[in-house]
């Protein structure tokens, strides 16, 4: 069925898919992350190798760490593994690799493939029909500061203590007093995540709290309180899709300056892991 | 109620995201051995990096990377040479503490 594979060539591997989901729809013609092949499926009894032959020129070890680090390079074919990846995730349960997982000749693939085969079928059964979800707050934190400094009842409490002092303490606690209002407003942002994160945890079948990013890396003009990674039952997303709509308007209507931004479904990246297999 | 998924961005079409899409491809999904071994920056620098040799305004637009639009340096028209040098100036030293950071914690 399928062609011998060349030892000329290297086999670079995307992902891995239920055997019976790709005899039921066979995908082809999908140009692969060395466009001179097609995306091949490798039938290994109940799993399916999705991959596609690389030339040795472009991705052997030495050749590859040098491509790595040509931004150009590293951006184009990182995009080119998330496109290839939303392709399958839409027809097939889909266990997403990690960037660069690459072996010399078939054989070294099955090899792998069958020492881990009972978590990739548990990975699977975990999987199927769930959806894996990201969800962001943020809030412009010195608006948020200033908003807790003229509102909070703890702050207002602190000042009146402070002004019960001698003069001289009073200079030292004044000026400890912006602390405590931004460590209030730290407070205050990460209850109300932490608060919408419980929420969304009871849909969820797992969950992965993530950095927050900075403005930098978002290129924003408010910060990022919360990134959360989410698997939730496709017959929940609807409903939670609602109800960060409804938080969304709740914050609106309050004021607030906390945003959401939720994008989804994604190839289950962050819940494919073997480690809560027990595996190695 | 129906059209609530539609709000939402779908992965395939966030190609602004190159944050997401970095953060998600080169760090995560399944690790299993493979015969090549490669070591990839940390995607924070990365993603710095890339901003920072993206050449043409319109092509960066195109990839969805429009951070500096806000930035009265980038928007005025009277942008002076001096003034794109101390920000690159800026920029490769933020790169360099990344990198002493990102050393130091791998230490």
């Amino acid at each position: 069925m399928q062609a011998e594979v060349n030892t000329k060539e290297l086999i670079y591997l995307y992902a891995f898919i239920p055997t019976q989901e790709y005899e039921e729809n066979k995908l082809t013609d999908i140009k692969g992350i060395d466009p001179d092949y097609s995306i091949e499926f490798y039938v290994f009894g109940e799993i399916t190798a999705v991959a596609c032959l690389v030339k040795h020129e472009d991705f052997a070890e030495e050749v590859l760490q040098k491509k790595v680090e040509d931004m150009k390079w590293l951006q184009e074919k990182a995009y080119h593994h998330h496109e290839r990846m939303n392709t399958l995730h839409n027809t097939y349960t889909v266990m997403p690799l990690k960037f660069g997982t690459i072996y010399e000749d078939k054989n070294r693939l099955e090899d792998t493939l069958a020492e881990h085969k009972e978590n990739i079928r548990t990975v699977f059964q975990n999987l199927s029909s769930k959806e894996e979800w990201n969800i962001k707050i943020f809030t412009d934190k010195k608006a948020f500061i200033k908003e807790v400094k003229e509102n909070s009842s703890e702050v207002a409490k602190k000042v009146q203590e402070i002004e019960g002092l001698s003069k001289g303490k009073q200079f030292f606690e004044k000026k400890k007093l912006k602390d405590f209002i931004e460590k209030q407003a730290d407070k205050e942002i990460d209850k109300y995540c932490e608060s919408i994160h419980e929420q969304l945890e009871t849909f969820s079948a797992d969950t992965e709290v993530k950095k927050n990013w900075e403005r930098k890396l978002t290129g924003r003009d408010d910060d990022m309180c919360w990134n959360g990674a989410y698997l939730f039952p496709k017959d929940k997303v609807e409903q939670i899709l609602q109800f960060i709509s409804e938080e969304k308007d709740k914050a609106e209507k309050d004021g607030s300056s906390f945003k959401f931004e939720i994008t989804g479904p994604w190839p289950a990246y962050h819940f494919s892991s073997f480690q809560n297999q027990g595996g190695e | 109620m129906s059209n609530v998924r539609e709000t939402v961005n779908h992965p395939a079409n966030m190609a602004g995201s190159l944050v997401d899409v970095l953060e998600t491809v080169l760090e995560k999904g399944v690790v299993i051995a493979g015969d090549i071994k490669v070591n990839l920056a940390e995607v924070e620098l990365l993603t710095i990096k890339i901003r920072l040799i993206v050449a043409s305004v319109d092509k960066a637009k195109e990839m969805g990377i429009d951070w500096w639009e806000n930035d009265p340096h980038y928007s005025s028209k009277a942008i002076q040479m001096q003034e794109e040098n101390k920000q690159l100036q800026d920029r490769i030293k933020l790169l360099e503490e990344k990198v002493e950071a990102s050393e130091s914690k791998g230490d």
